[in-house]
């Protein structure tokens, strides 16, 4: 049986995220007792949620990555990079134009995070892209084109049905080494093809882009680099 | 490698993180003038030491580069923030409050919208804490990582900065119990 001053303290490392699974259950039981726990539960609670929707994410200013990034640039390779920053103002722009962190963006990395969390990242397991396509038929209202990347380093290991704006998603899942990707993919509602753009949600990046009248969102924890060559990769190819 | 090569590396490396580190410069410099500044001398620093970067989480190298050089500026611009003593001020302020007021415990949705100027006034050690687990969503690990500072260190700034938000924000009726 946990007192309450054992189980303060756990509070608020199972709000963070930081408590394993069998304390955090330890602490449920308590809390459910407890009307000082619960009470204290709820305002850290409250406390967190109001940070996350009113504290201001300060973006920075129009041109501000590559207005930096120029001054970085070592004077050796200036003239190499020359041609290339034409290329890397136009990218500026793009990010700057885009929402960074835009609600279906949300959607996905909180999606995402779930199917790590409940160890239910997927429906049908199986490397195997011929057993995926089809298990998604009359689930979602498009055919989802599944490819394997192994060769890449991202192995096809199943498919899971999620649920983003409000309607079916299809999610597939890849693994790097410890690490599972998930590629949500929606009908895109006619909008134009757009080339992969990328972002940092609550430390997760995400890759996004549109193609074949269909909505692509990457989301993943590898290195930058390596979601980003993967994103480039998937679009490449739809 | 070439000066071309590594700079297209850093480039790919940090680009997603320019965002995180903007956030981080204006929430501890609290001036947007001097965030790019700054920003420009730890992304130079960045790049000097990008050698040593060896493919470890990239937000945390790179944030842990901004916040230092975000202090060391504070620290030459003289701002009169008190020193905070973690051991000597943990101590006298960590108990944990079993029973506080019920009415202090809810957030009103007017109250929850001043959590900007709250959180803006805690001491930059409680708020850059705050900051990075609320809006970056980082680990103790990862705050641990960017601040120098060891894990229990963070969880106590983490909980220092919620019990005087709470305090704060709970009602003006509460203010004396924290300070």
């Amino acid at each position: 049986m946990m007192t309450c001053a054992e189980a303060s303290p756990l509070v608020e490392l199972e709000l963070d995220g930081e408590l394993d699974a069998r304390s955090v259950l330890e602490l449920r039981e308590h809390v459910a007792r407890c009307p000082t726990c619960t009470r204290q539960a709820a305002s850290l609670r409250a406390l967190s949620e109001a940070a996350r929707a009113h504290l201001r994410r300060f973006e920075p200013p129009p041109g501000f990555e590559d207005r930096l990034l120029r001054r970085v640039r070592p004077r050796t390779s200036r003239r190499a990079w020359a041609g290339a920053a034409l290329g890397l103002a136009a990218a500026a722009a793009v990010l700057v134009a885009l929402p960074r962190r835009d609600a279906l963006v949300e959607q996905a990395v909180a999606a995402h995070a779930r199917s790590l969390q409940l160890d239910h990242a997927m429906d049908v397991a199986t490397s195997d892209q011929h057993t995926v396509k089809p298990w998604f038929e009359g689930k979602v209202g498009f055919a989802v084109p599944v490819r394997d990347y192994a060769a890449e380093g991202f192995e096809l290991a199943g498919g899971r049905l999620d649920y983003l704006d409000g309607r079916p998603a299809a999610a597939l899942v890849y693994r790097h080494g410890k690490h599972l990707l998930n590629l949500f993919i929606l009908d895109a509602d006619g909008a134009r093809d757009a080339a992969p753009a990328g972002g940092n949600v609550r430390g997760f990046s995400s890759w996004r882009w549109r193609s074949g009248g269909l909505r692509f969102l990457l989301v993943g924890d590898v290195s930058g680099p390596e979601m980003e060559a993967l994103a480039r990769r998937m679009a490449a190819e739809r | 490698m070439t000066g071309a090569a590594k700079f297209g590396d850093f480039e790919r490396t940090i680009g997603p993180h320019m965002g995180a580190a903007y956030n981080l410069a204006r929430w501890l410099l609290r001036e947007s003038a001097d965030a790019e500044d700054v920003l420009q001398e730890a992304f130079m620093r960045a790049f000097r030491y990008f050698d040593t970067f060896h493919g470890e989480r990239a937000r945390s190298w790179l944030l842990a580069i901004v916040r230092n050089t975000c202090w060391s500026f504070i620290a030459r611009r003289g701002e009169p923030e008190e020193a905070f003593d973690d051991e000597r001020d943990s101590a006298a302020v960590l108990p944990l409050q079993l029973t506080p007021e019920p009415e202090a415990q809810l957030l009103r949705a007017d109250q929850a919208k001043r959590i900007q100027e709250e959180v803006a006034a805690l001491r930059p050690e409680f708020r850059e804490a705050f900051v990075l687990r609320e809006l970056e969503g980082m680990s103790y690990k990862e705050i641990a990582d960017v601040t120098g500072a060891p894990i229990g260190t963070v969880m106590s700034r983490l909980s220092r900065a919620r019990r005087e938000l709470q305090a704060r924000l709970g009602g003006a009726a509460r203010k004396a119990s924290v300070s």
